[in-house]
């Protein structure tokens, strides 16, 4: 029987990924549909190399002045990152058919990673700052955090759905967007500002699932957005939910003893991932559901 | 200086050469990989080979040798690797024949996270090892003589022979990527290149870590992409790219260490200037085209 803390304690996760989930399916959906792929990992880098670089910085042993993860500076850093990061996103576009997108994309992910690791290498317990950035730390999760996220995100919501045809028109029709770079800049931005709210508390890689998983499994099916937004969102809820009560041993198993918290969620939500792909190649297709442009 | 940093320099020729066969390869690879549009595979199929030498690890080493032991140059090891990653091959090449509404690249994204995810939990489950920021960047620092860089060698030297042999068909396939895929040879073609990939990969990563493969795959080839479309000049300008940025970068350690008493890895200033390289090719190329257009 769970106590009034644990009772609260998985209130506020699923809560925080009922919530996250939203937005970050979205705009997967927008990501996966323009072949944008990594961006996310790039941005979430960038803003684990912001988080990082005001430690390195501005914490000092000797004084006993130490910067952690979740410090508003650090978010502060972050932010400055992420912009410079979206800002490159938007403008760089090579014009070389042998150049893709996603080699400018992946290049300032490989960059920024060595960058983390170029700041903390040469910093007692470095190696397991960078770690962490990478894995994230439940404990960062607080009611304050929780609500701050929902606000910004809110927010964030209603600014995509304001002007969601001016962002769907630069993945289905960018012809027809002037100026598409500036555009780019506020979905980069966008995609940016919520990577600080949840890399210190999920790490790079369950943000990046976050983004792309739910969205993945929704493209294969739907086409329409809303349909697409509504299926991703339900799936990844139930794959989180199912990989956060393993996480904690819900049912009192052996079996699931010492699972960790996000790469559970991941595996559960590669299972259901893997059994989207199974389904749609052996069950094509309508003609309907089809997108241009995408196989 | 440490007894490991003092063998570094020692050996720096090895390292050196190390970096150009591994940066070559590597770089020919990228050319191929720039123009299907699938440049996140190298890191996938990386995560892949770790899952394998992870799983090896603990399923015929761990018994005999304790929890904390590395295994990963053990040849069992090497084989589970390539296993994984042969495995995972075959998927991507049919899923490719069949896949709807989602990119390859899509696909690869998905897989690199969950193969990473699934590669924490089996070390946080078996309980037995810590994920290293070492294994992004590597170590180039533990090459003790040629001998330590065998298997890598012979390995390197097989996919050579391989991209020799069969550049035709591989390359006739690149080209045209994103067109009809009915015939079973290309997803026999794709399965041999990917294997070819990987194998490079799981011997490359033992030294430099996966991102400095994704480093050497990428950023030489999109240099060399930005002057000329033709592998035959393509070639030389990865060649030299490889050659400047491992000896500046194998040098920024060595200098550090002589002056600031800083002991630092090696791989990451290996690909910070790689980087640079490119910003500066992306700047003369921009400029190279001012100044025509100016002359017209």
């Amino acid at each position: 029987m769970l106590n009034n803390a644990a009772v609260n304690f998985f209130l506020m996760q699923l809560l925080l990924i009922a919530v996250v989930l939203i937005l970050h399916t979205y705009i997967g959906l927008h990501v996966i549909r323009r072949t944008l792929i990594f961006s996310d990992l790039a941005l979430d880098q960038l803003a684990a190399f912001g988080i990082l670089l005001c430690i390195v910085i501005n914490s000092n042993e000797e004084k006993g002045n130490l910067v952690r993860i979740n410090d508003p500076i650090t978010y502060i850093y972050a932010l400055g990152a992420v912009t410079f990061g979206a800002f490159l996103l938007a403008v760089i576009k090579p014009k070389s058919k042998n150049i893709p997108r996603e080699a400018v994309i992946g290049i300032m992910f490989a960059i920024s990673l060595l960058a983390c690791f170029a700041i903390t290498d040469p910093v007692n317990g470095g190696e397991m700052l960078f770690d962490t950035t990478l894995k994230g730390d439940l404990d960062f999760v607080t009611w304050g955090l929780v609500k701050v996220t929902v606000i910004v995100y809110l927010l964030l919501l209603a600014f995509h759905y304001i002007f969601r045809k001016k962002f769907i028109a630069l993945a289905e029709n960018p012809e027809t967007v002037k100026n598409t770079w500036f555009w780019e800049f506020l979905f980069f931005l966008t995609q940016g500002i919520i990577t600080i709210l949840i890399v210190p508390v999920a790490g790079v890689f369950l943000a990046y699932v976050f983004l792309m998983l739910p969205a993945a499994i929704a493209t294969m099916f739907k086409k329409d957005w809303k349909y697409a937004l509504l299926l991703g969102w339900s799936l990844g809820f139930i794959a989180c939910t199912l990989g956060l009560f393993a996480s904690y041993n819900m049912w009192d198993l052996r079996f699931f003893d010492n699972w960790p918290y996000s790469s559970t969620l991941v595996v559960f939500m590669g299972v259901f991932f893997l059994t989207a792909l199974l389904i749609r190649c052996v069950k094509p297709l309508k003609t309907n559901n089809t997108i241009k442009g995408t196989c | 200086m440490t007894i490991e940093f003092q063998f570094m320099y020692e050996e720096i020729h090895v390292a050196v050469f190390l970096c150009l066969m591994i940066g070559t390869i590597l770089g020919y690879l990228g050319t191929h990989v720039l123009k299907r549009g699938i440049v996140f595979i190298d890191i996938s199929l990386a995560q892949f080979a770790a899952i394998g030498a992870i799983l090896a690890g603990h399923v015929f080493y761990d018994h005999g040798h304790g929890h904390g032991h590395s295994h990963e140059h053990e040849p069992l090891a090497y084989f589970c690797s390539i296993s994984a990653v042969i495995l995972i091959a075959v998927f991507y090449s049919v899923v490719h024949k069949y896949k709807k509404n989602i990119s390859l690249e899509a696909i690869i994204g998905v897989t690199y996270a969950i193969g990473f995810a699934t590669a924490v939990f089996i070390i946080s489950i078996c309980g037995s090892q810590e994920l290293h920021a070492e294994s992004f960047a590597g170590n180039l620092n533990a090459i003790l003589g040629f001998g330590s860089i065998a298997p890598c060698m012979m390995a390197f030297g097989v996919v050579a022979i391989c991209a020799l042999l069969f550049h035709k068909p591989l390359t006739r396939i690149s080209d045209n990527y994103d067109s009809k895929r009915e015939s079973i040879s290309i997803v026999f073609w794709d399965v041999l290149f990917y294997t070819m990939m990987g194998v490079a990969i799981s011997y490359a990563i033992v030294h430099i870590g996966v991102v400095m493969v994704f480093i050497y795959l990428v950023v030489p080839a999109v240099t060399a992409s930005l002057f000329t479309d033709k592998l035959l000049f393509q070639m030389p300008i990865i060649v030299l790219a490889v050659a400047v940025a491992s000896i500046i970068g194998l040098s920024v350690p060595y200098i550090a260490y002589n002056s600031w008493d800083l002991e630092l890895s090696t791989g990451p200033h290996v690909g910070l200037i790689l980087g640079l390289i490119l910003i500066v090719a992306v700047l003369v190329k921009v400029a190279a085209g001012h100044i025509i257009r100016s002359k017209r």
